[in-house]
């Protein structure tokens, strides 16, 4: 019986097919799986349990300020004479003033 | 247009200004006779309703130990408008604190006195802290019988009409004008306008800046009232050298620091926008911005600044029964 020395060559391409058969074989169980319906990642996420709607609250806040800053100036002196007046015109001579009395 | 009168005088510790202009009903007097009439009027309303005065029927009720007074229509018209401003306040405009505002130094009416220095008398104001109603509420304690032509109350109660005299007067005039083409009330500052005239061609009405006397705002008016309260003009020195006013806190009997020396507030009657006003300064920044922010207001905080508050803001919803178009 004499020993016969395998062929690299014929050794790699033995590998070659072997790997290529074992690609192909996983390849075509998973497509099965997945054409069944037995995807293993939807059905974990079918499992889960459905998530709550999120409510969006959207509230607006209006809030208008008008400052107004002043020169400081002497104070107005009240008047003190009566007086009166009739105007042919159809408006008073100076407008009424509402101030603290 | 068409002439008016006015005219300018001095009654209720203030300067009063009656704008009348032609009647619109036949039979109604000049504007010239309204005015002399309606100065008669407020003159009458100022003696018969002044604490300051002994002879008053206020003081004659204030003085009477039973709980059951008699008091005219007048008299009774004025408490209950006191009463009404306390309900529509909350208890905060109080007219049953006469003890209380003796007891700070306003004794005797300051009509003609120079009001102390606002300025300094903030510089040593505690920290701004609003006013809150007095819990007893004794002014819920008034009972006006219109029937009997009586006023009860508990005896030893004294009762304070001050507080909503100037727009009570300035309504009660108002309503004797109402067939003017259009009218100005203006009591020392708390204003009632009607008339046609104004509803189709509003007035403008200047609002005093309360330390520099400026006009800080224009408002214009179509009917209603409009009335300014503030710490610059019955301001004086407490015996103790501290300064005092008279719009006081209910809960203490204390004059109020609110942070605010100057509130103006619109309202469809000059007696509701006194109530406003002195609703407003009584409370505070914040509690301004919710008594005016229907009708609308100008407040003047303690530095000066100037804030519109509700309608008559810029670009803020009009009131079409109080204002025109803005200024």
């Amino acid at each position: 019986m004499s020993d016969r020395a395998l062929n690299p060559a014929r050794a790699r391409l033995i590998v070659a097919w072997a790997t290529v058969a074992i690609f192909l074989g996983v390849l075509a169980l998973l497509a099965t799986r997945v054409a069944g319906g037995q995807d293993p990642a939807l059905r974990a996420r079918a499992a889960a349990a459905p998530l709550p709607p999120r409510r969006v609250l959207v509230r607006r806040i209006l809030e208008k300020r008008v400052i107004v800053h002043l020169p400081p100036s002497a104070p107005a002196q009240p008047t003190q004479a009566s007086q009166q007046v009739s105007a042919p015109g159809g408006y008073p001579s100076s407008l009424p003033v509402t101030r603290t009395s | 247009m068409s002439p008016l009168h006015d005219i300018t005088f001095h009654s209720m510790g203030s300067d009063i200004r009656l704008i009348i202009e032609n009647p619109l009903l036949p039979g109604l007097d000049s504007p010239e006779v309204a005015a002399q009439q309606e100065r008669s009027y407020i003159e009458d309303f100022a003696a018969r309703l002044s604490r300051f005065r002994p002879d008053s029927e206020l003081c004659a009720l204030n003085a009477d130990p039973a709980r059951e007074a008699p008091a005219s229509l007048l008299l009774r018209t004025a408490v209950a408008a006191g009463v009404w401003a306390a309900e529509r306040s909350c208890g905060l405009v109080d007219p049953t604190l006469l003890g209380e505002i003796e007891a700070v130094g306003y004794e005797s009416s300051q009509d003609g006195h120079e009001p102390a220095s606002l300025h300094e008398a903030l510089t040593s104001a505690p920290p701004a802290s609003p006013a809150r109603p007095r819990t007893s509420a004794r002014w819920r304690e008034i009972e006006i019988d219109h029937e009997r032509g009586t006023v009860r109350r508990p005896p030893g109660l004294r009762i304070d009409t001050g507080g909503t005299g100037k727009g009570l007067a300035a309504d009660a005039v108002a309503h004797r004008l109402r067939g003017y083409t259009r009218f100005v009330v203006d009591c020392g500052g708390d204003i009632a306008v009607g008339g046609i005239g104004h509803a189709l061609d509003p007035i403008a009405v200047e609002v005093e800046h309360p330390l520099t006397g400026e006009c800080v705002h224009v408002l214009r008016l179509a009917a209603g009232g409009v009335a300014t309260s503030g710490l610059n003009v019955r301001i004086w020195r407490a015996r103790d050298g501290s300064f005092a006013h008279h719009l006081l806190d209910p809960s203490s009997g204390e004059p109020v620091w609110s942070g605010l020396i100057g509130a103006t507030a619109l309202a469809p009657s000059a007696l509701e926008a006194e109530t406003l006003s002195k609703m407003a300064l009584l409370t505070g920044p914040a509690g301004a911005r919710r008594a005016l922010a229907r009708h609308g207001g100008v407040v003047v905080h303690n530095d000066g600044d100037v804030e519109l508050i509700g309608p008559v803001g810029p670009g803020g919803a009009r009131a079409q029964h109080l204002l025109g178009s803005a200024a």
